[in-house]
């Protein structure tokens, strides 16, 4: 198409304009606040109402003598032309997405080099990005807005620079993401990994050393399959509102995608349960009681970071036996010849509200009381700030234990809608129900326990 | 499914169920549009007994709902008195 560009064709693109601006506060810095001493400045003049309309007169005459000195046809064309253009969702979209793995990767690299050379301590702000930002405040948008992590993912985006091979994964479905989640989660109680900042970059470091090279030998099935951090944020985002369809984003019912979901096989259920366990775990572990038991076995010389691993495996496997045990029942009390696994695998998404719950009962408070402690670390990496904390008010206890509660109660609403989903008829997939509820009911009553119990610092492992 | 049990199977997608009035359920349910009559008339049957039984099931449903609020009710009141 030749001849002057068209009206349509010049003008800024829009969605890069709107992401260049989302991005300046990033780099403002602080504004120091300053009076003057020009007391007085602000009382105002009387002015004669005459001379108020004789200056709006004259500014009217003034701009038509003003507009005469415009008479060039192009330049007046132009000026009405003028526009931002946004060419499409779709590019817009692109424009984003695009913003999201830079911002991902300047994100990693931010935090490997603030915990590597800023302030040694807890107050250091790569440890409070990784563990208040990231993995309590980052993860609860996972579910309460949308999985935005697989254009976030810095180490995916790092992938895609490195020359991959792209091999077919072997077939060992979701079992090395659950030893990698009890892993990680083993790790962060047992380890300084959430205080030290010198551990953290060594953590991060060998995560990224091995991510790379899982993505890079086998593509994007390393994210989708093996990596536990996707894989977290993948199941977490099914209750999320804010859906990805085919053509573009929908808005759900939180949770209402689930009895829609299919699990594939039974490492993928063992990987849900484990989720579900470690939530728990997290918290049974900063409780008085939890300690008291650790400190009687180690002081039996046991090595406590062994006690821990021991009670990482053993409490999973409680999980998911107990998962099992209910399903072979509810085979029994709904008098159906569907297989337990298929029931395992059928209602193990109306485990995943549990589990969103209880990770925003637990850290809820977590986030809203540091939240300042990492605003100040964020806008001063390299200094030492005192660590400043909101005091919560006394009822906030109250939202945790509600919220334990409301997400059972989503669970139960999940799990109602798959049993009537997959048994013909009404009484059989109400009477299937059953075990699950028994088993529920104790587990809202433990989760309750735990987090009303006071903060106690797990053991110095 | 257990080896040698007799199981009604569905006959459009051969899913064994443990009596006939589950799979009448089924086929209705599953298979409305390409059932036969007889087969709508067995569902149509199945889903009227069905109903009655709800309808007992819902009244047990409400008296438990009942008991339990009953029960919370005077435990607060023991425990707060």
């Amino acid at each position: 198409m030749t001849g002057p560009p068209t009206p349509g064709e010049r003008g800024t693109r829009l969605d890069r304009l709107i992401v260049v601006l989302a991005a300046c506060p990033l780099l403002a810095g602080t504004a120091a606040a300053h009076v003057g001493a020009l007391g007085g400045a602000g009382t105002p003049q009387p002015v004669p109402f005459w001379l108020v309309a004789l200056t709006g007169g004259g500014l009217v005459g003034g701009s038509f003598l003003f507009t005469s000195l415009m008479t060039d046809h192009e330049t007046i064309r132009s000026v009405n032309a003028s526009r931002l253009r946004m060419r499409s969702v779709a590019a817009f979209a692109r424009t984003v997405r695009r913003g999201a793995r830079a911002l991902g990767v300047l994100g990693l690299l931010a935090v490997l080099a603030v915990a590597l050379v800023g302030p040694a301590g807890s107050t250091n702000a790569a440890v409070l990005v990784v563990w208040v930002g990231w993995w309590a405040g980052y993860t609860a948008t996972t579910y309460l807005v949308g999985n935005s992590w697989p254009a976030l993912n810095p180490w995916r985006t790092l992938t895609e620079l490195i020359p991959a091979t792209e091999r077919d994964l072997p077939d060992v479905g979701a079992w090395p993401a659950t030893a990698g989640l009890l892993g990680l989660v083993w790790l962060e109680v047992v380890s300084p990994v959430a205080s030290d900042p010198r551990f953290l970059a060594l953590v991060v470091l060998g995560y990224t050393v091995v991510t790379l090279a899982g993505g890079a030998r086998f593509g994007d099935a390393w994210f989708e399959r093996v990596d536990p951090v996707a894989r977290v944020f993948r199941l977490y985002g099914w209750l999320a509102p804010v859906q990805r369809t085919a053509d573009g984003l929908a808005l759900r019912v939180p949770g209402g995608t689930l009895p829609e979901r299919e699990l594939a096989d039974r490492s993928e259920v063992a990987f849900v349960v484990a989720l579900l366990w470690v939530t728990t775990f997290d918290g049974l572990v900063s409780t008085p009681a939890w300690n008291g038991l650790v400190g009687s076995v180690v002081d039996l010389g046991v090595p406590a970071p062994l006690v821990y691993l021991a009670a990482t495996l053993a409490g999973f496997g409680v999980f998911l036996g107990g998962y099992r045990l209910a399903s072979r029942y509810a085979r029994r009390t709904a008098a159906t010849y569907v297989s337990a696994v298929a029931i395992e695998r059928r209602f193990a998404p109306a485990l995943l509200p549990i589990a969103a719950g209880y990770h925003l009962a637990h850290y809820l408070g977590y986030v809203v009381g540091l939240s300042p402690a990492l605003a100040t670390a964020v806008t001063n990496p390299l200094t030492s700030p005192a660590l400043q904390a909101v005091v919560l008010p006394g009822w906030f206890g109250g939202i945790a234990l509600a919220l334990v509660v409301v997400a059972h109660l989503v669970a139960v609403w999940v799990a109602h809608a798959i049993a009537f989903d997959l048994f013909p008829g009404r009484l059989q997939p109400i009477r299937s129900q059953y075990p699950f509820v028994v088993v529920m009911v104790a587990y809202t009553a433990t989760s309750m326990w735990i987090v009303s119990q006071p903060f106690a610092r797990p053991l110095a492992v | 499914m257990p080896a040698g049990a007799e199981a009604d199977r569905c006959p459009y997608c051969d899913h064994p169920f443990r009596d006939a009035t589950r799979l009448a359920l089924h086929v209705g349910e599953r298979h409305g549009d390409a059932c036969t009559d007889a087969e709508r008339t067995a569902y149509e049957s199945a889903r009227d007994e069905e109903g009655d039984e709800l309808f007992m099931y819902h009244l047990r449903v409400i008296a438990a709902l009942g008991v339990l609020y009953a029960v919370l009710v005077l435990v607060y009141m023991i425990v707060l008195a």
